[in-house]
């Protein structure tokens, strides 16, 4: 919402960067925008056109848990809130056209490329979740009530799929509960990186379950678990006094189909046997990897991927912020997993490295010509003068 | 006539709007009922629900409203004014109404979310907050943001390598750096330390050349041997009161290292964490920098044997100590931390004597400028130990610090390979609970470790006992589940992160909360982790959580960032919440000015009928519209704009209105 009102920013969504020219401090962008069908300059994303609309198809911002309509805006708030035609689905008929009062509807739109010049690149292009459907042992893809992390977010959100009731996929209410951690993660047959993200969603995610079903229970099935952030141990300390149940184990999901549960089976480290408990839902705490079409745009953009495949910053100490190409900024999990914290921490860094290369050494405004140092303690005059004796005259 | 008055006899005309969230507050609250009750009300013209109020249809409705139905007051009905009463506020500007005749409630967290059992009473406590709002709005009277003008200079405060980064990025960027260091060299704890994880570079090969940057750049003023001592002012006009060391030794000094072989006085030397002395004229470290001899005064009994001695004549024991006071328009904290010290009586029997260490002083252990030219040689014997254990979690994850340190476990690994890279036959064992790592690359570090022989036991030490020249470690073993001793000929205690000890004052200096583990709190932990709760302070490093020297760089650029977007600008706007005292009715008992936590509140000497007399006067930059001074004042000489008397009594009024035996009304923060 900041971004969207923030006068120096113009929010160019539903578009692609195709190609990129020139050189640090005069670059030439391509993008490539993408139809909407929809005149987004008159839609008013009043939303009457989705009551019409006869066609439904898999939500995938709700991670497929819900259907939405071939006219779409992805989420309420989405900013900029305009309504979109996917083509796949639309059928022609004609009856979003009817009802818009404001007649934005255009299904002539084709895309467009337009060419814009900027000084430096900010690549912030995010990171995919893992697929545990390859993974048999937790029969996700073929059983309902194993759900990914992703989908769990879905299931918890107020203004998702089930309006923040916490039910399964069948649609039963949830009373016990077990993530299953390092999904995908830390693991030499799929990705050997840990995401750090997950602990933390996990803890967060079994809190949530026992404050809206007090009594839940709630396992998490981990190796370590990283809750190496502000107040995380903390949190998690709390979550363990409060009855969250933490068992060092990988375990295998099975299927009770007369109940339709999930049956848990898990070397009990306690007690040193194997256990098997039938649950309401398995969570699989699925960790990052490169986003798709990250080799495109590293190749886009002439920059270096890291040996997982994220996109390389110029130096892991030093430059984390910067790629080995100089005016091409990096910023959040495109370069590695993050929490969110330090991937804002790492969009500000990135932010000054811009500003540093964009300046060239000019601050943006008048500054003053007194040098505090120099000034005898006396309080330089205001507006302007403070103690910048050099500042501006170097560059 | 002012405008005030014609405010004052203009008609009412009040908007209301109740926020939907998507079901965040429709699944509780009957959203339909407070709108319809909302236009009941007096003065109300339109009421209406959305979806969303803070999505484009929501906020265009309201100026449409505006525009038709001619409203010159505003409520919205959704979730915290922290985070979209700004967002309203600006809607009403753009609808050409002064934003401050404007009131939200938060009926999601207030009403939906912690009354989600009881849908009837949620309702019905909406709209009373709803009641109370349009109450509030009725009087309210239209403010004008303050505009303060912004000093186009930083004070850092701390030269570690978070500071460091701050001060270049800012003075890259054109503005001046006033960089302030309590030692006398820069680069703070890191250049202690002997490598970087995971890479394994030498410190220096990143921080020196950081040093250099802002020794040598024409915007930064690098003060080292320097304290802050005062700070005031407020964003935009922080004066900063900073006390130096004398300089006993100037530019001239080539740090040939004559004064120090006539120097007679002797001490500890804290840069090697205890191993060896210093004298009172001593180079701090080999690398230090700025590269020259400084004087510890409290040591040195000025005998003038280093003055003669130095043939550059670059010693001056007369030099004193000297103060003086910088504008900044922003600042930013970069103390650091400080690593836990056992205190006496441990159970890991570490007590500076035996072969028990801290990991920094292993650090100086394994560096090749350190005591033993980075041999880990036991303090006991000086021989090479041929099975070293590590301990987790000292001072870390236990009750008294129940913080996890976060970089402790990659120190470990860090250490345990140098050790296993020099000397293979070296048996290393390392005691931990989780290991913790948390970048892309660290899993592989941690692996290599693993690969190279390193033992990790996933095993609760419970005591170390010196036995005969050797350790004794005792743990109860989580895998095998049984208490195992080990017998070792040196342990290294993982130890975590405590704040700096300048926390506390500079904190309180400021104004910066601290949370509960007693390092800095950040504005927003998610969304704004380099803000604090005081407009223009930053954090960068350590003094925010324990970090690794990757993360501080790049908390730090993150906080250049947020002083360049403020120093771009030559005035900036503050809200107008904000008090404001009459003079006339202040009786000068300035309880106010002693209760003010922002120290915003100051005495002004003013004559009545010939005398002099004290009235408080509220330095309106300083002032962040707590209202702490107009709640104290006995006279109802100070109004708390936005929230005066008057609005207050009529939300009391409106609430109670109905079945007040059956409320309980508390006005609490503006949240």
């Amino acid at each position: 919402m900041e971004a969207a009102k923030d006068k120096g920013i113009e929010l160019v969504t539903n578009t692609e960067v195709t190609a990129v020219e020139g050189e640090p401090g005069n670059y030439r962008v391509a993008l490539t925008h993408k139809p909407w069908y929809v005149d987004i300059d008159k839609c008013s994303g009043c939303g009457a056109c989705v009551d019409v609309c006869p066609i439904t198809m898999p939500h995938e911002w709700e991670q497929g848990l819900k259907a939405r309509k071939a006219i779409y805006a992805l989420f309420p708030q989405a900013a900029p809130l305009k309504y979109v035609i996917d083509r796949e689905g639309c059928v022609e008929c004609g009856l979003c056209m009817q009802v818009c009062g404001l007649d934005a509807v255009d299904l002539s739109q084709e895309p467009y490329t337009e060419e814009v010049e900027v000084g430096a690149i900010v690549v912030a292009s995010g990171a995919r979740v893992f697929d545990p459907s390859v993974i048999e042992q937790f029969h996700y893809g073929k059983f309902e009530n194993v759900v990914t992390n992703m989908e769990f977010e879905r299931i918890c959100n107020a203004a998702g799929p089930t309006a923040g009731e916490l039910v399964r996929p069948d649609g039963k209410h949830i009373h016990s509960i077990a993530f299953v951690q390092c999904v995908g993660s830390r693991d030499l047959s799929h990705n050997r990186w840990c995401s750090f993200f997950c602990c933390m969603a996990a803890v967060k995610g079994g809190r949530l379950v026992m404050e809206h079903a007090p009594g839940a229970e709630v396992m998490v099935f981990y190796n370590d678990l990283r809750a190496c952030g502000k107040g995380f141990e903390e949190l998690y300390t709390r979550s363990v006094e409060e009855g969250m149940k933490f068992v060092r184990s990988i375990p295998s999901v099975h299927v009770n189909w007369t109940s339709n549960n999930p049956i848990i089976v898990y070397e009990d480290p306690d007690e040193s046997r194997v256990v098997s408990k039938e649950i309401d839902l398995v969570v699989l705490s699925c960790g990052l990897e490169p986003a798709e079409g990250t080799s495109q745009l590293a190749e886009l953009l002439s920059l270096e991927k890291d040996a997982y495949g994220f996109l390389a910053e110029r130096h892991p100490t030093d430059g984390v912020a910067e790629t080995k190409r100089k005016g091409v900024f990096i910023a959040g999990i495109c370069q590695g997993p993050k929490d969110i914290p330090d991937a804002a921490t790492h969009g500000s860094a990135a932010a000054a490295k811009v500003g540093v290369f964009l300046s060239n050494g000019k601050p943006q405004r008048k500054c003053g010509e007194v040098d505090i140092r120099n000034s005898g303690g006396v309080e330089p005059e205001f507006p302007g003068g403070n103690g910048s004796g050099e500042s501006g005259q170097d560059a | 006539m002012s405008s005030d008055s014609d405010h004052e006899n203009e008609e009412l005309r009040i908007g209301v709007y109740v926020c939907h969230c998507g079901l965040n507050i429709a699944q509780t609250v009957d959203c339909r009922s407070a709108a319809e009750y909302a236009e009941t009300l007096p003065d109300v013209v339109v009421a209406r629900e959305n979806m969303y109020s803070c999505a484009d249809p929501g906020q265009i409705q309201i100026k449409d409203d505006v525009a038709e139905f001619g409203l010159n007051r505003v409520v919205v009905a959704a979730c915290s004014v922290k985070m979209h009463g700004p967002t309203f506020m600006n809607v009403c500007t753009e609808a050409g109404l002064n934003p401050y005749l404007f009131q939200m409630v938060n009926i999601r967290e207030h009403c939906s979310w912690v009354h989600m059992q009881d849908k009837e009473g949620a309702t019905a406590k909406a709209k009373d907050q709803i009641k109370m709002a349009v109450a509030a709005v009725r009087t309210a009277k239209p403010l004008e943001d303050r505009i303060v003008p912004m000093a186009d200079s930083v004070v850092v405060i701390g030269g570690g390598v978070s500071g460091l980064q701050s001060a270049v990025d800012i003075a890259d960027a054109g503005y001046r750096v006033h960089l302030v260091e309590k030692a006398p060299y820069l680069g703070g704890r890191s250049v202690q330390l002997n490598r970087i994880f995971d890479r394994m570079e030498r410190i220096s090969c990143v921080v020196t050349p950081l040093i250099m940057r802002a020794l040598n750049h024409p915007n930064i003023n690098v003060y080292t041997s320097t304290d802050v001592e005062e700070i005031t002012g407020y964003i935009g006009n922080f004066k900063v009161k900073i006390r130096s060391l004398g300089r006993f030794v100037s530019d001239e000094c080539d740090a040939c290292g004559k004064c120090e072989g006539v120097c007679k006085s002797e001490a500890q030397d804290e840069f090697q964490v205890g191993f060896g002395k210093r004298r009172a004229i001593h180079l701090p470290h080999k690398e230090s920098l700025p590269y020259r001899y400084v004087i510890d005064p409290l040591l040195c009994e000025d005998c003038g044997a280093c003055a003669d001695a130095c043939p550059k004549g670059a010693i001056d024991l007369s030099a004193t100590e000297t103060e003086e006071t910088i504008t900044a328009g922003a600042i930013v904290l970069s103390i650091g931390g400080q690593p836990y010290q056992p205190e006496e009586g441990n159970r890991w029997a570490y007590d500076g004597s035996n072969d028990v260490f801290t990991a920094l002083e292993m650090e100086r252990l394994l560096h090749s400028e350190g005591p033993t030219a980075g041999r880990p040689l036991r303090r006991t014997d000086g021989n090479l130990p041929s099975r070293v254990a590590f301990i987790q979690c000292v001072g870390s994850r236990d009750e008294e610090h129940p913080w996890c340190s976060r970089i402790c476990c990659m120190n470990t690994i860090k250490e345990a390979l140098t050790i296993k890279a020099r000397y293979p036959h070296v048996r290393v064992s390392v005691y931990h609970d989780d290991i913790r790592l948390y970048k892309k690359e660290h899993e592989d570090f941690y692996r290599l470790a693993r690969d190279s022989g390193v033992a990790f036991l996933r095993a609760k030490v419970s005591e170390v006992r010196p036995k005969d020249g050797t350790l004794e470690v005792v743990a109860s073993d989580e895998i095998l589940d049984t208490e195992t001793r080990q017998d070792v000929d040196m342990v290294v205690l993982a130890t975590g992160t405590m704040r700096s000890e300048d926390a506390q004052k500079l904190g309180d200096m400021l104004k910066v909360p601290t949370s509960g583990d007693g390092f800095f709190l950040e504005a927003h932990p998610k969304l704004r982790p380099l803000e604090t709760a005081i407009d223009g302070v930053f954090l960068a490093g350590t003094c925010q959580y324990p970090k690794d020297i990757g993360d501080c760089l790049l908390q730090a650029g993150g906080a250049a960032a947020k002083c360049l977007g403020l120093l771009s600008n030559e005035l900036i706007q503050l809200d107008a919440i904000i008090s404001h005292i009459d003079q006339d009715k202040c009786n000068g008992c300035l309880v106010c000015v002693k209760k003010c936590p922002f120290a915003a509140v100051v005495t002004d000497e003013v004559e009545i009928d010939g005398k002099k007399k004290k009235r408080a006067r509220v330095i309106e930059a300083s002032c962040k519209g707590c209202g702490v001074c107009a709640a104290r004042c006995k006279q109802g000489a100070v109004e708390a704009q936005g929230f005066t008397d008057e609005q207050i009594d009529d939300q009391i009024d409106a609430a109670l209105e109905e079945d007040p035996g059956g409320k309980i009304l508390a006005f609490v923060c503006h949240w």
